[in-house]
């Protein structure tokens, strides 16, 4: 059966996962958060630039998503004319090699933006937390993104020979 | 409707903003302070004036307490409809504005028992407004009432004295919050229903100790057990056992319950002073208490409910100081009725 799956098919497939996965993660933590900010936001708009990153902060797993599809892209060679023709088994190391960042993506997104909304919470009556406290926890959060990112990224650039 | 889950109900996440801020603009604990060491009515308004409350007492218009109460009742009309508005779910809304309703019959029924007119005291914050209801109950189509308020308006019709009338349709009061916070799910809803059926109960068992009735009267008047026996609720057994014995040994029948510290202080209070503010006031208490718990939810109906009490609780603490000024009672005096902020 995976023999008749082609190898791009297959890297396209991880591709595609990064990118879906950690910016299903980011829309749905932006959502929260950019919510919450909103109801605060009704009340008092003054805080518009308190808020800003605590509503951005979840965005960042759909950037690395973006950003590790795009790797994959480059390594087959995508934009620069004749496209690589993988075997099935480095597909599949392409594909393993994009689920760190589009699972670790998808869960740290969804929590990231639980945490910033509650920041913005405690931002709504003690704006002078917002930087000392709101934003290292969700960048707390963010560590796991990034560290999917960056085992995603060994991955590709060392584990993988095309 | 979902009950809680996890982090909440995300579904609220705008209104958990919007209430977060309207939270930091009630009044914190040094400013009811500075009210009831305020001089005059003068030096009040100055206090509130660097509050939410600015604008209304900002200009010289504020001047008599029927003026200041008119304020009160922007402030509560604004926080019921902040209320309604964020609330998603009807049956909650239904549940929270129903109280309004039921507080609108009973002034119906009192004023056509004493033939006085009582139309001031009827609430515009219901499902139905005031006037709504009070034609309904006029032209005596009781049919044009949901199942439950009709319940209430025959019960309440039963009895002629306004003490009874209040008890009859409290009772259908509790009988349909506990049917409609069963079916809404809601643990924090179920608790502080709870929580203020065993309040009423405390309350109700005090006031018959002091005054006439007996164990039979106290027996018809206390509310059923909310959600049975195995629950941290009140037991009516627990009042009626309690009901012969002196005011020292009352709060051995309530040991290791929540309430213990009501009915200590509150039971021995009344029995030095003579008074229920104290019993009143940890009552109060009680329920901000719980109500507090909301503050540790990122998500979910429950912080929008807490705050349309904190509110009502702020207006109260503000009633109480501005009468006190008025009557010229003593701070000690103020300050041992008055509710804790939220």
């Amino acid at each position: 059966m995976t023999e008749m799956i082609g190898g791009n098919a297959l890297a396209y497939a991880g591709a595609a996962l990064a990118a879906f996965l950690a910016g299903s993660g980011s829309a749905i933590g932006i959502r929260y958060a950019a919510s919450t900010a909103s109801g605060v936001l009704t009340e008092d708009p003054e805080k518009f630039g308190l808020l800003f990153v605590l509503v951005v902060l979840p965005g960042t797993q759909g950037l690395y998503g973006f950003f590790s599809a795009f790797l994959v892209m480059l390594k087959l060679n995508l934009f620069g004319g004749e496209v690589l023709s993988l075997t099935t088994s480095q597909g599949w190391q392409v594909l393993f090699s994009c689920l760190p960042i589009g699972i670790a993506g998808l869960v740290s997104g969804i929590h990231q933006g639980k945490v910033c909304s509650a920041g913005i919470q405690m931002t709504a009556k003690r704006p002078e937390m917002a930087f000392k406290a709101a934003v290292v926890y969700a960048v707390m959060v963010e560590t796991y993104a990034l560290l999917g990112l960056v085992v995603t990224l060994f991955l590709l650039f060392f584990g993988i020979k095309l | 409707m979902n009950p809680s889950y996890d982090d909440g109900d995300t579904r609220y996440a705008y209104a958990v903003g919007r209430i977060r801020t309207l939270e930091a603009r009630l009044l914190d604990g040094q400013r009811v302070e500075r009210l009831v060491e305020a001089k005059d009515f003068e030096e009040t308004f100055s206090i509130l004036r660097e509050t939410d409350y600015g604008e209304e007492f900002g200009e010289e218009r504020v001047a008599s307490l029927q003026e200041i109460e008119q304020v009160l009742q922007i402030k509560r009309e604004g926080a019921y409809r902040t209320f309604t508005e964020l609330c998603l779910d009807e049956e909650v809304r239904e549940l929270i504005l129903s109280t309004q309703d039921y507080q609108n019959i009973k002034v119906l029924i009192k004023g056509s028992v004493t033939g006085e007119d009582s139309d001031f005291a009827l609430s515009q914050f219901g499902i139905l407004s005031g006037e709504k209801i009070k034609r309904i109950f006029k032209e005596g189509r009781s049919q044009g009432f949901s199942t439950h308020l009709r319940k209430a308006v025959e019960a309440g019709l039963s009895y002629d004295t306004p003490e009874w009338i209040d008890i009859a349709v409290d009772h259908e009061m509790f009988r349909f919050w506990s049917a409609r916070a069963k079916e809404v799910g809601n643990d924090f809803i179920l608790g502080f229903i709870q929580l203020i059926l065993d309040l009423e109960n405390i309350q109700t068992f005090f006031r018959i100790r002091r005054g006439e009735g007996g164990l039979s009267f106290l027996e018809k008047a206390l509310f059923f057990n909310g959600w049975g026996e195995d629950t941290m609720s009140l037991h009516r057994d627990r009042f009626l056992k309690a009901f012969e014995s002196p005011w020292e040994g009352i709060s051995s029948y309530f040991f290791a319950t929540p309430y213990e510290r009501v009915l200590r202080e509150g039971g021995e209070y009344l029995e030095r002073k003579g008074s229920f503010a104290s019993l009143e006031k940890l009552c109060d208490d009680c329920r901000m208490e719980y109500l507090r718990s909301t503050r540790l939810m990122t998500f979910g109906v429950e912080p929008v409910i807490a705050y349309l009490y904190a509110k009502e609780n702020e207006l109260k603490i503000l009633r109480l100081v501005f009468l006190g000024k008025l009557y010229g009672i003593t701070q000690e005096k103020i300050r041992e009725r008055l509710p804790e902020v939220f």
